[in-house]
């Protein structure tokens, strides 16, 4: 079964349609990525799955649960937690407070034990800041934190929506580095990016948006001979 | 300023006038003015001074939408300004000997002096926050009516100055309309020209109208004085109407009242005060048997238009077909 | 020259004063802060919990019965407000000044219902004691004291939820950034209606608690409204801890302002006071310290 699956999806803004009959179907054990120009909808495809932007027509399921519309409290139930563009820590709540919020839907005390360390294992220096505001750490270590919250409630599929955007060079590695150590883990992902090198050497699978429709899908290293769509989409100017 | 300039804005608002004269709102208000002009054939003395009251209240409800709904400096000091006018106007006319007629303007040009020492944090400050601050001048103001009775008269106000045009009600129900149509006119001359595109521009984006070239503050300043002198000007006219002054004329209640007849009216309009003021204070004249129940009215209406017509009853459509159509194409 | 004995008087009373003004001004500084209300229905929420209180009173004879009553009724109040009212313009761009509006037009609507429902006849509520203690010169009475000891509890209890329970961490996620708290799962709806039948219960529960002081009539919101609006701006919109300062702060340069001048000038040195905190740092108190 697919673990995410939108079938003919049509959604958008107001008046402004941005998804077209589009249709993904998400496979379990993978790191995927997707990709296209600015305005695709790539953005738009993550946001649909979390309930955050209306679908008009068409299906969105996880594991075959129909979330169409759904409120994102029902979709991070069911596994799919998506961690926003720019990380968007809680500047006023402590390091640890957010992590609690990640998880905000888990009551078990020693659940919530045990993600703490899983977080602070990968991440020890969270741990050493744990009491202090997340608006006063660096930039990198609240990327962490966001990383951290994100993975509080052990998603089935985290989907990262642009991690690297508008961050300094050295914080773009370190970006890669973190998702990189995830697909160590065996954690599921969607990550959406504009730096498509980069995420080409992450990713398992690929998907091509264009104005909303796919474009394209396959493995990775199949797209490497694709030669017409390399040219579109992923441009000489990246190599 | 060019004659020439001049005559462009004159050509501008005569344009634009017989633009509006044609709409639904437009022959409306025509319809309303000549019933304005015939009301002394028509009503009993009493029925008169409400019509009269109705028109200042009118003016100063206009007003308040020439700085609230167009600039979108949503200032709660301007029944409090309305009263300085009263006040300013009475007093001078009273103590000081200056002519009833020339008080008046006076009362104007007092409130707009008024108006200056908030006006600072109003241009500094955005949305929500000038209501705060203009709220706690308008106390302010409201506080020293009962503090400086000396001047004022205290809490039980002030009477006894001299009346216009000798006491002649018909007389001045004429005066009055003639002022009240002036100066809406004005408003509407100035808001149908240039300053009223700018003003537009500084409530939807104050920064977007500064990277134009607009000096923002000075239109806003511009703006927050005219408004606040027209409403002195009305203050001082409904002075002279009701032979009174006191705090309750410049009280929150009256400002919410004020307000109440912008919003619903609408904002967005400018004709919205002249609806807004029918409405609201017709209603109560009608349905003052029925007592309090009123307010119970206005407080209901207020939420429902504010909630369901957020451009007021002049900036609305009636037109129950389209409405039930956006009710399911939602 | 005034003798120091009085001072002290003043200063206790303003400390009093102070409680009672926190109690009220908290609520309002609360749904500021998390649902960007300016609630101008705060003063005819407190009204609502002073008559709820009477009648419970009458009703049941208890105390503690009409304290417990206008809780929960202006807690219902405050929600059905949320979800009623202000969730339908949530998304309008300028949602602080039709918040502003539409909460003025239920401040005018619940005080004239009740006005047409029961008169504007003031009811009198009974004190809770009469009792007075007098300590090193200073008259202290108990039902003013009790008051305070109930504002204080009642403050303590909203900090405890706030800092302390999962729901505080809601209501502060959402307060910070209510997208990014709807992707943890939060429901920032929910968290809106339940601030704000909170704050309205802190205003429900400040009226029953200072009917004796005030009696019970339609319009008795509306001078403790405008100074804990005072007091909420002083304090910095949104700040609980500069609102409680403030409060204090304020409740006492009334109670000794009022040795040397009259009621309304003391109003008055409150409002310019306002003006010029807004002036210098429109964060108010809560500006400086909590930044």
């Amino acid at each position: 079964m697919s673990l995410v699956e939108l079938d003919a999806v049509d959604a958008g803004y107001g008046e402004n349609q941005v998804l077209h009959d589009l249709t993904l179907s998400i496979q379990p054990g993978r790191v995927n990525c997707i990709i296209g120009p600015n305005g695709s909808g790539k953005s738009t495809t993550l946001k649909a799955v979390c309930g955050l932007v209306d679908v008009w027509d068409g299906t969105i399921r996880v594991r075959g649960d129909d979330v169409t519309n759904a409120h994102p409290r029902d979709v991070v139930e069911r596994g799919v937690v998506m961690l926003p563009q720019g990380g968007n820590v809680f500047p006023e709540m402590t390091v640890k407070e957010n992590l609690r919020i990640g998880a905000f839907l888990v009551d078990d005390r020693d659940v919530l034990e045990r993600r703490y360390r899983e977080v602070y294992e990968m991440f020890p220096v969270l741990e050493e800041k744990k009491r202090q505001r997340a608006g006063e750490l660096s930039g990198g270590q609240q990327m962490m934190v966001a990383f951290g919250r994100a993975l509080m409630p052990d998603p089935e599929i985290l989907l990262l929506d642009e991690p690297s955007a508008g961050l300094a060079p050295d914080l773009v590695d370190d970006v890669f580095d973190q998702v990189e150590r995830l697909k160590e883990r065996g954690r599921d992902m969607i990550i959406i990016e504009q730096n498509v090198r980069r995420v080409l050497d992450v990713a398992e699978y690929v998907y091509v948006l264009d104005q909303g429709e796919r474009m394209y899908e396959g493995e990775t290293e199949a797209l490497r001979d694709e030669d017409e769509i390399m040219r579109m989409y992923i441009g000489e100017r990246h190599g | 300023m060019t004659v020439e300039a001049v005559r462009l804005a004159v050509d501008r608002v005569r344009s634009r006038l017989r633009e509006d004269a044609r709409t639904r709102n437009g022959k409306l208000f025509a319809a309303i003015t000549a019933l304005a002009v015939f009301a002394p054939v028509m009503f009993s003395p009493y029925r008169l001074e409400i019509v009269m009251q109705l028109l200042i209240v009118i003016l100063a409800v206009a007003s308040w939408v020439f700085v609230a709904g167009y600039f979108g400096m949503f200032t709660f000091a301007h029944a409090a300004l309305y009263g300085v006018g009263g006040y300013a106007a009475v007093i001078l006319a009273a103590e000081m000997g200056v002519h009833p007629l020339a008080s008046i303007l006076l009362g104007g040009v007092v409130a707009g002096l008024f108006s200056l020492p908030i006006s600072y944090p109003v241009l500094r400050l955005s949305g929500a926050y000038v209501g705060m601050v203009t709220l706690a001048y308008a106390e302010i103001i409201y506080y020293g009516t009962i503090i400086l009775r000396d001047v004022t008269g205290g809490p039980t106000g002030y009477t006894g100055f001299p009346q216009l045009f000798g006491g002649d009600r018909v007389v001045m129900y004429y005066f009055v309309l003639a002022l009240v149509v002036a100066l809406m006119l004005a408003m509407y001359a100035l808001l149908v020209n240039r300053f009223g595109l700018v003003a537009r521009a500084i409530r939807e984006s104050s920064d977007a109208a500064q990277m134009l070239g607009n000096n923002v503050p000075r239109y806003k300043l511009t703006g927050f004085l005219v408004g606040s002198s027209i409403a002195g000007v009305a203050g001082a006219l409904q002075a002279y109407n009701i032979l009174i002054i006191s705090p309750p004329m410049l009280e929150i209640d009256q400002m919410i009242e004020f307000m109440a007849m912008g919003i619903i009216g609408g904002l967005r309009t400018f004709g919205g005060a002249v609806f807004g003021g029918i409405i609201v204070f017709g209603f109560s004249e009608v349905l003052r048997d029925i007592g309090e129940l009123r307010l119970v009215v206005w407080g209901a209406l207020l939420i429902v238009v504010t909630l369901y017509f957020p451009d007021g009853i002049a900036g609305s459509s009636f037109d129950v077909r389209k409405r039930f159509q956006e009710w399911f194409d939602r | 020259m005034v003798s120091l004995g009085l001072l002290a008087q003043q200063i206790v009373n303003g400390l009093f004063f102070g409680g009672q003004l926190a109690l009220i001004a908290i609520g309002l500084t609360l749904i500021w802060g998390v649902a960007r209300v300016l609630n101008f229905s705060h003063g005819a929420m407190f009204m609502v919990g002073g008559y709820v209180g009477f009648f419970a009173l009458g009703f049941t004879g208890s105390v503690a019965a009409a304290i417990l009553a206008s809780i929960v009724v202006v807690f219902a109040l405050g929600w059905v407000t949320e979800f009623a009212l202000l969730e339908p313009m949530r998304d309008r761009e300028e949602f602080d000044i039709a918040s502003m509006v539409v909460t003025l037009g239920l401040a005018i609507f619940l005080e004239n219902a009740i006005l047409v429902g029961v008169g504007s006849r003031r009811r009198a509520f009974p004190a809770l004691t009469e009792e007075v203690w007098r300590v090193a010169g200073l008259t202290i009475s108990v039902q003013r004291f009790v008051i305070f000891l109930i504002s204080v509890f009642a403050l303590a209890a909203l900090f405890l939820v706030i800092s302390r329970t999962k729901l505080g961490l809601a209501i502060r996620a959402v307060s910070q950034d209510d997208q990014t708290a709807l992707l943890m799962g939060v429901r920032p709806r929910r968290v809106y209606a339940i601030t704000l039948g909170c704050s309205a219960a802190l205003a429900g529960l400040a009226g029953v608690l200072l009917a004796p002081l005030f009696t019970v009539y339609p319009s008795v919101g509306w001078y403790p409204f405008l100074l804990a609006f005072v007091v909420v701006m002083v304090g910095g919109l949104g700040s609980v801890r500069g609102t409680l300062i403030a409060a204090m702060g304020l409740a006492i340069v009334r109670s000794v302002s009022t040795i040397w001048v009259a009621a309304e000038s003391a109003m008055v040195l409150l409002f310019a006071i306002m003006i010029a905190v807004l002036l210098i740092n429109p964060d108010g108190i809560g500006g400086w310290i909590d930044g």
